[in-house]
């Protein structure tokens, strides 16, 4: 279970999450959504230890990772897939893959189930990783933030400039993540058709702090609606 | 002909040379972006360390050069490391004030040996194996001019196998096209970068070694090689070993070439000249990295 309460994250001197709290139960699918600039992406990279966060309390499964560096809090069991991607553009696919092994450092080759939830992988594994399509590298992402066996995966805005028949793929592999392996996944996104199909549980943020909650299925849609598009 | 092959060995040499002073700035300024204006001065503790290593063991030299290469290479490697974690660490993407400040360490390094060696340039002796050369029709080809070619192809196979076949290279290449990622793929970027350091300080070492064969080691001799060294990482193309590799037999051979011609002075002149041409035309060196994600910033 990942426990965030009263953190405050700042870029600089400028304040951007203050008090925030979440819960992320576990094996349940969890989204964090919001309007564009309310602190979404900031709380994930709060979790991850990539912004300044001067207070407050993180813990995964009870371990306190405030004072922890990025690279020791992913193998408390993070896997994290940035906006963007960040795949290592000069490196191959497979490359890609296979830096998550170390870290973990139980296996010594990329588990087939992941060549299962992404068959276009083997396909593409002597490319570089820099010239896949959008589609491509989010895939490569999410598979490359499962080879370091995570027990919570974290993904910001997976279905951006990405097209619909691979949002589909990519929310199929998440929910079967989910299913049948038992990870824990929270997303932000801001697509909110896929965010209800997929959700388990609800947060949405405004301003930097949450101003609802709850199960998917109990929450007013037509509220949400209203302040995602405010 | 004999001229012309005496040329030709004399280009080849010459950019093996400058191959394997940059081959060190190649890790620190063109994986790593850091501008160390110290590097001339780790081949210099090379070179030094070539010295004493020939005072401690003694004998004909043979064995306490070839033993002077792994010393060499250790002694600089440490020297980066510290200088990595003390200093560098603190100015990653500040690029101005790292030049000041390792052009700072520069200057201590090189006081800090005129205090121990004095300003007199000390010789190292060439091992007997080195003395002599191979004499083919006619040309001569200096048997310590050869050990030069064959010691910086073995450095540069080295560095390639360890960047492309070792957990530890994929690791390193990771973290320097993105280093908050490689944190979130679980490494310990700050170590990669120490030892990262580390490692093209202690190639400026092993060069080191090589420079003490062709001449007098004073604390300025890193001096002669820092320009060419930077010259030849830019016009390789910043980040690409194989740049690096044409981009020292670019500088040597034009320079060898011009100077069987005309004068040692016209062609420095005129090697910076071609070089300051071809920047104008490819301001990002022979071999530009382009990737999607890259274009796109």
């Amino acid at each position: 279970m990942l426990n965030i309460s009263q953190v405050n994250a700042c870029y600089g001197e400028s304040s951007v999450i203050s008090g925030l709290d979440m819960e992320v139960n576990d094996h349940k699918i969890v989204c964090l959504i919001g309007r564009n600039g309310v602190g979404k992406s900031t709380t994930l990279k709060s979790i991850m230890g990539l912004v300044n966060t001067p207070s407050g309390s993180i813990k995964l499964n009870g371990t306190e990772m405030m004072k922890m560096a990025t690279y020791d809090r992913v193998k408390l069991g993070i896997g994290y897939v940035p906006q963007g991607r960040d795949i290592f553009p000069q490196m191959t696919v497979q490359e890609n893959l296979e830096l998550g092994l170390h870290t973990a450092g139980k296996e010594k080759k990329v588990p087939d189930y992941i060549y299962d939830l992404f068959p276009i992988l083997p396909e593409f594994a002597k490319r570089k990783g820099g010239d896949l399509s959008g589609g491509q590298q989010q895939q490569l992402a999410i598979a490359r933030a499962l080879v370091t066996g995570p027990e919570i995966l974290i993904l910001d805005e997976p279905t951006e400039g990405i097209q619909p028949s691979i949002i589909q793929d990519i929310g199929r592999a998440i929910k079967r993540v989910n299913q049948e392996l038992g990870i824990t996944v929270l997303i932000v996104e801001q697509y909110l058709e896929f965010v209800l199909d997929i959700s388990d549980e609800l947060y949405i943020m405004e301003k930097g702090s949450i101003v609802m909650q709850g199960k998917t299925k109990e929450l007013p849609v037509e509220e949400i609606q209203k302040i995602m598009t405010e | 002909m004999t001229d012309l092959i005496t040329t030709l060995f004399n280009g080849l040499s010459l950019s093996s040379i400058y191959l394997l002073v940059a081959l060190g700035l190649a890790v620190t300024f063109g994986l790593m972006g850091v501008i160390n204006m110290a590097h001339g001065e780790f081949i210099m503790i090379g070179a030094y360390m070539t010295y004493i290593t020939q005072k401690i063991i003694g004998g004909n030299g043979s064995v306490a050069y070839l033993l002077s290469i792994p010393v060499a290479f250790l002694i600089t490697f440490l020297l980066g490391c510290i200088l990595e974690k003390t200093l560098i660490t603190r100015l990653y993407g500040r690029k101005i004030d790292s030049l000041l400040a390792t052009w700072g360490i520069s200057l201590i390094l090189q006081q800090a040996a005129r205090s121990i060696f004095g300003s007199q340039g000390v010789n190292v002796n060439a091992p007997a194996f080195l003395k002599s050369g191979l004499t083919i029709g006619g040309v001569t080809f200096a048997f310590n001019r050869i050990f030069i070619i064959g010691l910086v192809i073995v450095c540069l196979v080295a560095v390639w196998l360890l960047m492309n076949k070792t957990v530890f290279g994929a690791k390193m290449r990771a973290t320097m096209q993105n280093r908050a990622m490689a944190q979130c793929m679980g490494i310990n970027s700050k170590k990669i970068d120490c030892i990262t350091f580390g490692l093209g300080s202690g190639l400026a070492g092993v060069a080191g070694c090589s420079v003490a064969l062709l001449g007098s080691v004073d604390s300025t001799v890193g001096q002669n090689y820092i320009v060419y060294s930077f010259m030849t990482v830019v016009l390789g193309g910043v980040g690409n070993l194989l740049g690096t590799v044409i981009g020292a037999m670019i500088i040597g051979f034009s320079s060898i070439f011009v100077e069987a011609y005309q004068s040692a002075s016209i062609a420095r002149a005129i090697v910076l000249l071609i070089i300051i041409i071809f920047l104008q035309f490819k301001p990002k060196g022979l071999f530009v990295i382009r990737s999607r994600s890259l274009d796109e910033e």
